[in-house]
């Protein structure tokens, strides 16, 4: 009937345009840039989300992100050869001409640098200590001390001409600014030393992005070039070399390595696999690419819809509603197998069950979206279409393409009635799984903790805490983040919170912070302090006069500091005209000005190692105490926001069951247990085998289960809509053995957010497809006994 | 050289003032307490250069200190004063390139800094003697010049 043959063919014709336009759409919105999220700020809910932390963060991230620090050591050279063996390395280093600085920690400028900035601020600026001295008086303590610093034979550099800071104010307030960090520092650079080795310090800055592959591979030639060297020198003098490192790029180089690695190995071993499966099966090259071609189609209407709805998507969405859209290639599966045995009536006979499937998937992924998280509401929203744009792929393209059935292999359906033999066996299996469980069940746990998901060799990690361990630097993991109405509060709420700092490095609490005040004190302070030393030094120059005269200097001396002094012109500090400097270039972080809508500005006081849970509690309270003051921990606000994620997602799982189950009922009536029970109970099994082996559950166990709901939903729709006809079977067989290569191989994987995934999927989907096999033969009507499969090759040995 | 002990005469010239800084005292150097520089004219007035800092006393109160560990030169300064004023010329060759050579009094050094570093002490440093130390120049990068005059040396 022509005008029945139209429709399906216009279909195809009209899916075909759309999807097309899709295309042109994500390849528009990919070129302008790239609308992905990586941050794991951007998985918070809207309202908890914070420019400032967001500013705080990403100011660290990315300083830290081109800086990178070696530790050169060695337990047996002497001082000089590895200063030597250093300076060979720096050599190597500049010469690669990769990186823009190469230093050894300080720059021998630093120094002037810091002197030449601060010089006209020198009349404001006092260290407690001077402070004190001035404000009762003690002013001859300030003299003797200049004095000795002019007489002494060996004195560090002044920062200032004698007529202009006479008693060295500004040269004290200086020297109280250099980081007294863990590291030495002598004529050649920084060094450390632990109990067996002597470390010197290398440091380097490059440009560029560290997680760009190109620059990656270079830079880590680089690296790899200065650790021949020290095999080199090792070998000649016969001492022992190390190299430590510290970076962000050796993780995402180390990142990088291991996803090639096992992209290569996992990725491809599984595409394999995939490909031998369906070749055994179909024997034809053509429906290998079927598959593919609703799969593509519909990650392609994923993206193109999830970019259209939300501005921008994050990676992890990307990444795990990939894996929601492979479900899909369960509708492929079914009609393809079904096509074999049913010819052109293939579309009609199994669209109910496709469209049921369709259905009852969107509605379980689709309640995601009712959760405040973005990550969860992206999910829902790509997996939903992926499922959508697959579907319609298979509906409205499939029958319209020439699929031959060639010499299909009956051995699927020849092992599926030998494994019903056994059917026996098996459940006694399933049992002892089932057994095991049980006991594991009373042992379930849940650890959220960031630090289980690092994925970082060992060897790496160690290297950062021993270079933090030695260095005592303020790292980035946590801080302070401090809040003020305008900058002059902002300091000086900086300040009244440092005494209690102090007080805590002070008792052993924290080891050191570095805050903005310290750079720049409130324009309160530098006024107090000029008045204190207007009044003490320069309105009534006595003090300066008997100095001078101490010095045997002629009498003119004293008045010429007073010129100096009114000459200058008066100008306040402001964090501003600090960050244009060379030491502001250093800690960009501690200033961030106003980040975000809103005129609050925002500073960070970073703070260096917390000696344990005591001085951590003791920390917030400082910032519950104090108005507009936050305590920032990163790993822990991360390691929290995945504990709501999968809390969220276990609920809403289990709301997904429940709405599904209402669907369903209406449809199959009382079978819908049989639906349901192969995926529940294959999930709670494998939820209570992985407590019984010790793991604790996360995340992304819980998104598995998703998965698993997923491919057990399609699976029992199939099979009550079709009563176990063979080619059921098959696609079901097909589908799940497809999803086990496909994700559960990523069991294989180190990365422990794959491993997980992986693990939870194996198990979970094998026991979907057993139970459901199982069961069907207490279903008269669906027994994937003889019967059904003998029909099934007579049938086809009819067609 | 284990311990050394004399009499200085030193004369600081700053650049900005028109007269030099004049001091003068004795000097005590012992391999393992280090320098102690005691200034007696125009001030009371003790140093102690070791290698952990330089540190200044005055009427036994502690006035000065400055900690080896994180000020960027005072290592440097320290170990350099150390080996001027025993002599030990290998050592300074770590830090300067040495150029020797006689005199009709006895020997001459002069040093010029290796690296960038060491040229924030001193840009040029020469040194007199015979059979100890007699003289010392040294060449600050500001324009300041240190000279001191060694006297009753012995050790």
């Amino acid at each position: 009937m022509p005008s029945r043959s139209y429709l399906p063919r216009s279909a195809a014709i009209i899916w075909a345009v759309l999807l097309i336009l899709c295309a042109l759409a994500t390849i528009q919105r990919l070129r302008m840039e790239a609308p992905f999220d990586t941050s794991v700020l951007a998985l918070l809910p809207d309202d908890e989300q914070s420019a400032e932390i967001d500013a705080a963060n990403r100011a660290m991230s990315d300083h830290f992100a081109n800086h990178i620090l070696l530790l050169v050591g060695s337990d047996s050279a002497s001082p000089e050869q590895l200063r030597l063996t250093t300076a060979e390395l720096l050599t190597q280093l500049r010469a690669s001409q990769e990186f823009s600085q190469v230093g050894t920690g300080i720059t021998p400028s630093l120094y002037e640098q810091l002197s030449e900035f601060y010089l006209p601020f020198r009349y404001q600026l006092l260290t407690p200590e001077d402070r004190e001295l001035l404000q009762q008086q003690r002013q001859e303590q300030l003299q003797e001390r200049a004095l000795s610093w002019l007489y002494s034979p060996a004195s560090p550099p002044r920062a200032a001409s004698i007529t202009g800071d006479p008693l060295g104010l500004l040269q004290n307030w200086l020297q109280s600014l250099l980081p007294g960090s863990g590291f030495n520092s002598d004529a050649w650079g920084l060094s450390a030393e632990d109990e067996r080795f002597q470390y010197r310090v290398i440091t380097a800055e490059f440009d560029g992005d560290p997680f760009a592959t190109v620059q990656q591979r270079r830079l880590m030639r680089v690296i790899e070039g200065l650790e021949m060297t020290l095999a080199k020198a090792a070998a000649q003098s016969g001492n022992q070399y190390v190299l430590l490192r510290s970076g962000l790029i050796f993780h995402a180089a180390a990142g990088a390595k291991q996803a090639r690695q096992e992209i290569s190995s996992i990725g491809i071993g599984s595409a394999l696999l995939v490909i031998a499966l369906l070749l055994w099966r179909f024997r034809s090259p053509v429906m290998l690419i079927l598959p593919l071609l609703s799969i593509s189609a519909g990650l392609l209407v994923a993206m193109t819809v999830a970019l259209h709805v939300f501005d921008r998507v994050h990676l992890i969405t990307l990444a795990f509603g990939a894996s929601l859209v492979g479900v899909s290639i369960d509708y492929a599966m079914h009609y393809l197998c079904s096509r074999e045995q049913l010819g052109n009536r293939a579309l009609s006979h199994v669209l109910p069950g496709l469209s049921l499937g369709l259905i009852s998937s969107v509605l379980a992924y689709a309640a995601q979206a009712l959760t405040p998280f973005p990550g969860l509401r992206q999910m829902a929203v790509f997996s939903a279409a992926g499922l959508v744009g697959a579907w319609l792929t298979v509906v409205c393209w499939f029958p319209c393409l020439p699929i031959q059935s060639g010499a299909a292999s009956l051995q699927l359906s020849n092992g599926l009635r030998r494994l019903s033999k056994l059917r026996r066996p098996l459940g006694v299996v399933v049992i002892i799984f089932g057994l095991l469980a049980v006991a594991g069940w009373s042992g379930l746990r849940f650890n959220d903790d960031l630090g289980n998901l690092q994925s970082s060799p060992p060897e790496l990690l160690h290297a950062e805490q021993k270079i933090q361990a030695l260095s005592q630097r303020a790292g980035s993991a946590r801080y302070l983040l401090v809040g003020a109405e305008s900058t002059e509060q902002l300091l000086t709420r900086e300040e009244s919170l440092r005494s209690r700092l102090d007080k805590l490095i002070r008792d052993g609490k924290l080891q050191s912070y570095q805050a903005l005040s310290n750079f720049v004190p409130s324009t309160q302070r530098q006024r107090a302090d000029f008045e204190l030393i207007e009044a003490n030094l320069y309105e009534d120059p006595t003090l300066l006069q008997e100095f001078f005269a101490k010095l045997g200097a002629p009498e003119q001396t004293a008045q010429l500091a007073v010129q100096s002094f009114a000459r200058q012109p008066r100008q306040w500090l402001s964090p501003e005209d600090w960050q244009q400097s060379h030491f502001g270039r250093l800690f960009p972080w501690l200033w961030l000005g106003s980040p975000g809508t809103g005129t609050n500005v925002y500073s960070v006081i970073s703070l260096g190692a917390v000696s344990g849970t005591e001085a951590l509690e003791q920390l917030r309270e400082l910032a519950n105490h104090h108005p507009g003051i936050r305590f920032v921990d990163r790993v822990e606000r991360t390691s929290t926001l995945l504990a709501r994620y999968r809390t969220s997602v276990s609920l809403w799982l289990l709301l997904s069951y429940c709405a599904v189950t209402l669907l369903l009922w209406w449809r199959f009536g009382r079978a819908t247990w049989r639906v349901l029970f192969p995926p529940l109970t294959a999930t709670l099994i494998t939820f209570g085998v992985l407590a019984l082996s010790g793991h604790a559950l996360n995340l992304f166990n819980v998104l598995a289960a998703l998965l698993i709901l997923g491919i057990g939903l399609d699976t029992g729709i199939f099979l009550c809509e079709s009563k176990g006809q063979t080619h059921t079977w098959e696609a079901i067989t097909l589908s799940s053995l497809s999803s086990v290569f496909a994700f559960g191989l990523l069991a294989l994987s180190d990365t422990p957010v794959l491993h997980h995934f992986g693990k939870t999927v194996l198990l979970g989907i094998t026991l979907t497809w057993l139970l459901a096999f199982l069961t069907a033969f207490t279903n008269p009507e669906a027994q994937p006994d003889t019967r059904n499969f003998q029909r099934g090759t007579t049938d086809h040995d009819q067609s | 050289m284990e311990s050394l002990r004399g009499i200085f005469h030193q004369q600081k010239t700053l650049r900005e003032l028109p007269f030099p800084l004049v001091s003068s005292g004795e000097f005590h150097f012992n391999r393992t307490e280090g320098l102690i520089w005691h200034i007696r004219q125009p001030i009371d007035n003790q140093i102690h250069i070791t290698s952990s800092g330089i540190s200044s006393w005055q009427d036994g109160k502690n006035v000065v200190n400055f900690s080896a560990k994180g000020q960027p030169l005072v290592d440097v300064i320290s170990s350099i004063f150390f080996s001027l004023v025993s002599g030990d010329q290998q050592a300074l060759e770590q830090y300067f390139n040495v150029g020797h050579s006689n005199t009709d009094s006895g020997w001459q050094l002069k040093l010029t800094p290796r690296s960038e570093q060491i040229a924030r002490f001193a840009t040029g440093i020469t040194l007199r003697g015979d059979e100890f130390i007699a003289e010392l120049i040294l060449q600050e990068p500001g324009g300041d010049t240190t000279e001191i005059r060694f006297d009753q040396v012995s050790r």
